[in-house]
């Protein structure tokens, strides 16, 4: 009899005590996107915080706060004497890092989201290109009710572009700061004229924002890191082949080269293209030519960064800590030196696909 | 008074009948009625006996037809009353109690012993489908109040000689003849002599329903799932005897009790066998998918919303918060005011009549569904997650009370700690079905023991020619 009481007694207890703990959603501001700079010597930090409409229809709309600090935690918590409810973290799914602050260094902002609770480790990392991250989110366009959620659609792929970028994810980066010889890759986003575009990426040696690398050259490494399936690819001004699907993978001859196996099919829309394609002779020259074309720009990719830039943004050395776990350690203290002397070769084997049209070309 | 009762009948007529009216003073239907000869030769008619019975349960036809005449015209007794069922008795408590049934009582002169004869008034009501389980296929006839004629439903169903059927007295009086029927080659003989046993431990009174014996008889009352199983389908009986099962029947009920009774059978219906055994699946599939809906989807709502919102697609995130804007009820209080009202509106509707029952169910989707949205008093998604959770209660009547029970322990708990207090409160659930046994057997026998060739027709309704369905369920 006691020992109900007891129990009864403590469950009466707990059941009074559980709106400590309880929190409703409708008090929370959603947080859908973070944009964080870094000016005189200040993190300003932008939520885009989504609207909770009342009403028959939920329509997507948002609102943007900005604030700024000393420190990211800071500012952080001071968001809910700006906005009277607490900003809820847990749905932020794009966080974009302004320029200024990706050419100071990463590390204390990746540490910091890493290790905070509210943050998912799967968020989008993303790097405004030559502008702050605060105004791509003041950006107003009807086609952009919510920026962060466009901008992780196109992530995720809901268009035909081969925009896979897992590598872009807070995890991810986490664990690339952390080694001496990766080299992290990070989608750029920026606005022009009317529209907001997510093209090329930000190439990062340690923590710090190297470069900004161009369209071709984000194919080229998604190429050789075979993270590519679909989308196109700029060859020639009239030579645009859609990408039907690709494998690649490395073979380490000996200590001094390597040879990429690529082994690609490329679709054509029939149009103005310099050969037949159904005719045999023009596949084979087309065929050629493609190959030319495509191994010339792998390899000034490759030798762009490897001798002007240093940077591996090609995870060679992944390859080499995976498949020569002995090699690579003693070469990993000094490894950009050893990667500026590698001999890259390509073997490329190019298909050809057409739309089925049946018309032909010339 | 009550002295008498414990004695025999006195040799005298005369005694004999002020005994019976001292008993039945002040009750206006009791009818003592002197028989004197009839002879035409005699100057005198002498009285040859008197019969006493109780106007209304006796039909005065039969003892018109059967008694009176014939003792008036033969002078005798046991000879000439036209009667298959005729039975003698000296003590006065059980004369009495066979005059109380509609049977008649002669009073012989220096005689002991009464003659007890069956003159009983039938007041039967037609065969029908019972209300409460209807099915589309199969059999429409279903147990009426009268003990007999449902012994002869269930023979009827199931001609065999290894039926067998006792009738047992128990303790009281006020209650009808109680008939215990089992199959010989299939039952569980530990299981009928526990069920015998209880039985006999009756003393007192059980009142005029079956449902007051099976409160006395089963195991752990207080467990809101029910131990012993009933019906009023003769069909679902034979069903069960087969199964080797204990079926008892009282006279004035028109249920039948199956003992034992596990949980899987809760999920079980008769028209799963009258059906391809596809779609029975299918439907005894829903009713196991109903259970967890019904006792969890409210449970599962306020421990998302209150403390794991983190998991809910930020666009139903979105969407269930700008629903419950401007509402001033926290979730749970609004799950639990909407499940009481449902229960309300149910409870209601099975007590009025059927002229209400259209304007009730207009008014209580008005309030609920109209009025209540359009005043904020509640959101739009705890009307649906309150729906879903009534319709799924209702596809299981026989658990209806263990819905109601466990669907609020399981809603407090995660009101109180969220899907960890969830899973408390479901383990609590286990733990007692686990424990639970009725007659003996193990509550949850079928689902725990994972003999998958034995227990083929536990979760899905097994083709029958690739096996016998009436394998012991036990």
């Amino acid at each position: 009899m006691r020992i109900k009481i007891k129990v009864i007694l403590f469950l009466f207890f707990i059941f009074m005590m559980s709106g400590c703990m309880a929190r409703e959603l409708e008090n929370y501001a959603i947080v859908s996107g973070l944009g964080i700079d870094y000016i005189n010597d200040e993190y300003e930090i932008t939520m885009e915080i989504l609207k909770q409409n009342e009403g028959e229809t939920v329509d997507m709309s948002s609102m943007k706060l900005s604030y700024h600090g000393k420190n990211i935690s800071d500012v952080l918590e001071s968001f809910t004497e700006l906005y009277s409810t607490t900003p809820y973290l847990n749905y932020c799914s794009i966080v974009i890092i302004g320029d200024e602050l990706a050419k100071k260094g990463i590390n204390t902002l990746v540490n910091f989201m890493i290790h905070y609770p509210s943050i998912r480790k799967t968020t989008y990392l993303l790097v405004a290109k030559e502008m702050k991250a605060k105004d791509i989110f003041y950006f107003e366009h009807e086609s952009f009710p919510v920026i962060s959620m466009s901008l992780q659609e196109d992530l995720e792929g809901n268009r035909q572009r081969a925009n896979i970028w897992d590598y872009a994810k807070l995890y991810y980066a986490s664990n690339e700061l952390k080694s001496n010889t990766a080299c992290l890759i990070l989608p750029n986003v920026y606005t022009q004229e009317e529209h907001i575009f997510l093209k090329g990426a930000a190439v990062f040696k340690k923590d710090q924002l190297k470069l900004y690398a161009t369209e071709e050259d984000v194919n080229a490494i998604k190429f050789i890191r075979n993270t590519i399936n679909k989308g196109s690819i700029q060859l020639e001004e009239n030579l645009s082949p859609g990408i039907v699907k690709n494998k690649s993978s490395f073979e380490f001859k000996n200590d001094k080269n390597i040879t990429i196996h690529i082994n690609t099919t490329f679709l054509f829309y029939e149009g103005n293209l310099p050969y037949d394609l159904y005719d045999f002779n023009g596949q084979i020259k087309m065929e050629q030519k493609i190959k030319e074309l495509f191994t010339k720009m792998i390899l000034r990719v490759i030798q762009k960064y490897q001798k002007e830039y240093r940077i591996d943004p090609f995870a060679f050395d992944q390859y080499l800590y995976r498949h020569k776990p002995l090699f690579f350690s003693t070469v990993q203290d000094h490894y950009l030196e050893y990667y500026s002397q590698i001999q890259f070769e390509l073997d490329c084997h190019i298909y050809l696909a057409t739309s089925g049209n049946g018309q032909h070309t010339k | 008074m009550n002295s008498f009762l414990n004695s025999l009948f006195p040799l005298e007529v005369e005694e004999k009948e002020k005994i019976m009216q001292e008993l039945f003073k002040k009750d206006d239907t009791f009818i003592i009625q002197d028989i004197y000869s009839k002879k035409e030769d005699s100057l005198s008619n002498s009285l040859l006996c008197k019969i006493a019975y109780i106007n209304g349960m006796s039909s005065i036809d039969k003892i018109s037809e059967m008694i009176i005449k014939p003792i008036q015209k033969w002078s005798h007794f046991e000879e000439v009353i036209l009667n298959a069922n005729i039975k003698e008795e000296d003590h006065i408590d059980k004369a009495i109690q066979e005059m109380l049934s509609g049977n008649c009582l002669v009073l012989v002169p220096h005689q002991q012993k009464v003659y007890i004869v069956d003159t009983k008034q039938t007041f039967l009501r037609g065969i029908e489908e019972p209300s409460n389980e209807k099915i589309l296929k199969g059999p429409k006839d279903g147990f009426v109040e009268n003990l007999l004629v449902n012994i002869s439903l269930v023979r009827s169903h199931l001609k065999n000689h290894l039926l067998k059927i006792r009738f047992m007295d128990l303790g009281g009086k006020d209650h009808g003849k109680i008939a215990l029927l089992y199959l010989e080659e299939t039952v569980d003989y530990q299981v009928l002599n526990e069920v015998q046993k209880r039985l006999n431990k009756v003393q007192k009174s059980i009142g005029l329903d079956m449902n007051i014996l099976k409160e006395k008889i089963r195991d752990c009352p207080y467990s809101p799932f029910k131990t012993i199983g009933d019906t009023e389908r003769p069909d679902v009986a034979c069903f069960k005897l087969l199964e080797g099962k204990v079926v008892l029947l009282m006279d004035g009920t028109p249920n039948a009790c199956t003992i034992p009774f596990l949980f899987v059978e809760n999920f079980h219906a008769v028209d799963d066998y009258y059906v391809n055994y596809f779609y029975g699946s299918l439907n005894r599939f829903l009713r196991f998918l109903s259970f967890i809906l019904t006792v969890s989807i409210p449970a599962f709502y306020v421990a998302f919303l209150m403390y794991h919102q983190e998991l809910l697609p930020t666009k139903l995130a979105l969407s269930i918060s700008a629903s419950r804007q401007g509402v001033p009820f926290p979730t749970v209080i609004e799950c639990l005011l909407l499940l009481t009202l449902f229960e309300i509106l149910r409870e209601s509707g099975a007590k009025s009549s059927a002229l209400l029952g259209t304007s009730l169910s207009v008014v209580g989707a008005l309030i609920i569904g109209q009025a209540t949205v359009e005043a904020r008093m509640v959101s739009t998604s705890v009307i649906i997650i309150v729906a879903i959770t009534a319709v799924s209660g209702l596809i299981a009547p026989k658990l209806s009370s263990a819905f109601i029970a466990f669907r609020l322990l399981l809603l407090l708990f995660a009101a109180i700690l969220g899907v960890h207090g969830l899973i408390i409160a479901a383990s609590i659930l286990l733990i007692h079905l686990a424990h639970l046994k009725s007659f003996n057997q193990n509550y949850f026998t079928n689902i725990l023991s994972l003999r998958i060739k034995k227990d083929k027709d536990t979760f899905i309704r097994k083709p029958i020619p690739r096996g016998n369905t009436y394998e012991n369920q036990n």
